[in-house]
């Protein structure tokens, strides 16, 4: 009896990433889109994925997840070019969910090492950075998302909307507010 | 006020940092994907396990057979940025103020004990299943619950209720849709009972452990057996696996999907308790080899569970904390690690705390899944939670399921077992949602079917129900399982 990825269907006929594909679909398939799929974002997805969270291993996580999110939601994913959507969705709020696993293990008193962009950090050169990058840390998880988005991804608002799920107004105004908080950020700091 | 030109400015600021730290992650250096086709279609039985224990470089795991364990793991704690790598809770005994002997037979006070018993089964493995079934709760091929549904029946342990002042114990196989005994499985002898049961996932067979009850000669050994489910749910087969000296306390049996390989605990008996061995008895054919690690007062396994091939095993154990107070983690260890003390063997992968109630390694030996409970002043929430066994002791971020009890009186200072016992009495008299609280409510233990999908649920009481994973549905079976208190059961 096969397991649930050999009952993997996709209906009405789809295409693959690269072109038109077979009407139904077999695990094979599926296993061969999303390795596709990994191979052409998996970095950037990361890159954005540890904007979001702070550290790669976590960062790699969460990508994985997505994937795997992916690999159980194709036969949902009519559209192949939602592919690239629904993998930032996936990040942004299983990095969402890093966070707040991230909070509760504080109130456990479960000590974490710092990010990447901490001051003790070599990984990124320049002091400025550092303190800009740790600047946006401190900024409410929703306007990371948005600067990450929008300053990383160079997404349209639109998109960023599709992805967070709120309307352009709301990306627009968090980005700004984001901005705003950031430069005061930065000024003060001494 | 900011003006265009400044903000313009941060614009670039901010485009340099995210390019900077993106340009940490070169491409080439991005893990891979696991065989998804491996995980889900093949489920529990063809995951690959200890080839997943590599660290950063791919070299091998933190407990290779050069012995170089220390400077491995010292290697690997400074490899990678942003984790840390875990120590070894190897505190000396002398350190520990507790008996030896008490600790090596239940290792935390009674009450803490028994509360951990309330619930150490119970999310545990509620986790693993999704994290290989998929979304649906796909099932694998296998005879238990193959046709689509739960598995037809489970064997529970309990107390004989003529028998409760001997403290005899029957095994009995009972029917998932009529909650009704069906069959039982016969004592393996005069003066002996089946105390302990695990179930072998890949095919509808149980391995259970035999003790002569009190009074009864025979001495401090315990049979350990195996036995499959006929149709008609019927014992065929009950052979004798091996004898072990000692006594095998509850939830320390584990067996691995193929039933190859068995873990368990064994302790002294009587006043005689000892210090516990931890043992990993692999099976091939008529021959047996043993491979055996000394437990210490300073980490006191509670629970046992083994990947699908019997490489990994996850233990939960209670380290006495400085302060005396018994505090609850999980480790791993590798089933072929050197002999010797088992605190040196294993690497953790959840940090002590008094918020673990239970933790069990997934099939796939990927990821330790553990339930843990967060306190406020006014409510107690249940949390099962991903634990990557391949990075360390920062939790993981998968949370697969939580649900939250209100608590009537502010439970500071209050001992993990005094909680449990005042969010048990608060469930009935709050809510009729007995649904949201299943934890507390229902159980004294579960099990899980091969496919990972449905959950057994059983409590002293001898109200049974499972619960579909997928779903979130929980079922009461239509009639109490059994009379007596249930110990221990499996499916």
């Amino acid at each position: 009896m096969p397991g649930w990825a050999g009952r993997i269907r996709l209906e009405p006929p789809v295409r693959t990433l690269n072109g038109p594909g077979p009407a139904a679909v077999s695990a094979e398939w599926a296993d061969r889109l999303i390795r596709e799929a990994h191979e052409a974002h998996a970095v950037r997805l990361v890159r954005v994925a540890l904007l979001l969270v702070g550290d790669r291993p976590s960062a790699e996580d969460v990508v994985q997840d997505a994937f795997f999110g992916l690999y159980r939601s194709l036969h949902r994913l009519r559209d192949p070019d939602k592919v690239l959507p629904y993998l930032h969705a996936a990040v942004v709020n299983r990095a969402r969910s890093v966070l707040r696993s991230r909070r509760r293990a504080a109130l456990r008193q479960i000590p974490f090492e710092p990010p990447v962009w901490s001051a003790e950090s070599a990984a990124i050169a320049g002091e400025e950075r550092r303190e800009v990058l740790a600047a946006v840390a401190r900024l409410p998880v929703r306007a990371r998302e948005v600067l990450a988005l929008r300053y990383y991804l160079d997404l349209p608002e639109s998109e960023i909307a599709a992805i967070l799920g709120i309307s352009r107004g709301t990306v627009s105004s968090t980005a700004s507010r984001a901005l705003a908080a950031l430069g005061r950020e930065l000024k003060e700091k001494p | 006020m900011t003006t265009p030109e400044d903000q313009f400015r941060l614009e670039e600021q901010l485009r340099d940092a995210y390019q900077a730290a993106a340009g940490t992650v070169q491409p080439g250096t991005v893990r891979g994907l696991p065989d998804f086709g491996r995980l889900g279609a093949q489920a529990d039985l063809g995951a690959p396990d200890l080839a997943e224990w590599t660290g950063p470089g791919g070299r091998a795991g933190w407990d290779g057979p050069d012995g170089r364990d220390a400077r491995r793991r010292r290697r690997l704690r400074t490899a990678r940025l942003g984790r840390r790598r875990t120590g070894v809770p190897a505190a000396p005994a002398a350190r520990i103020g507790i008996p030896a002997a008490a600790a090596a037979r239940i290792g935390i006070p009674a009450a803490a004990a028994a509360a951990a018993v309330v619930v150490v089964v119970l999310a545990v493995t509620i986790l693993v299943p999704r994290l290989v079934a998929g979304p649906t709760g796909g099932r694998p091929a296998g005879p238990a619950g193959a046709a689509g549904g739960p598995p037809r029946f489970f064997a529970a342990v309990k107390t004989d209720a003529q028998s409760t002042v001997t403290g005899a114990t029957v095994l009995d196989i009972i029917s998932t849709a009529t909650g009704r005994v069906v069959s039982q499985v016969p004592a393996p002898g005069p003066g002996a009972d089946f105390r302990v049961v695990t179930a072998v996932k890949s095919d509808q067979s149980f391995v259970a452990a035999a003790e002569p009850v009190k009074g009864a000669r025979g001495g401090c050994l315990t049979s350990l057996y195996r036995f499959q489910l006929t149709a008609q749910g019927r014992p065929a087969d009950v052979t004798l696996l091996t004898k072990v000296h000692g006594v095998v306390p509850l939830n320390q049996l584990a067996a691995s999907a193929d039933g190859r390989v068995i873990a368990y605990v064994r302790t002294g008996c009587g006043a005689n308790l000892g210090r516990g061995q931890l043992v990993v008895a692999h099976l091939d054919g008529g021959q047996i080899s043993r491979q055996s690690w000394s437990q210490t007062a300073a980490f006191v396994p509670l629970s046992l569970s083994l990947s699908a091939k019997g490489r990994l095993l996850s233990i939960m154990a209670a380290r006495i904390g400085t302060t005396g107070r018994p505090l609850t983690g999980a480790w791993i260890m590798r089933a072929d690690a050197r002999p010797g003390p088992l605190a040196r063997r294993v690497r953790r992968v959840i940090t002590p705390s008094i918020s673990l109630l239970a933790a069990a390694v997934s099939q796939s030996g990927r990821k330790v899944v553990g339930e843990l409970y967060y306190q406020s002043d006014k409510a107690v929430t249940f949390d099962l939670e991903v634990f990557a066994t391949g990075s360390g002791t920062i939790p993981r971020t998968q949370t697969l399921w939580f649900r939250s009890a209100r608590l009537l009186s502010p439970p500071a200072g209050t001992p993990a077992a005094s909680l449990f016992q005042d969010v048990q009495t608060l469930i009935p008299a709050t809510t009729k949602r007995r649904h949201d609280f299943m934890v507390v409510d229902t159980g004294s233990g579960m099990g899980l079917d091969g496919s990972g999908r449905y959950a057994l649920m059983f409590n002293w009481q001898a109200q049974s129900a499972f619960l579909d994973l997928a779903t979130g549905r929980l079922t009461d079976l239509p009639a109490p399982a059994s009379s007596g208190r249930v110990s221990s059961a499996a499916w």
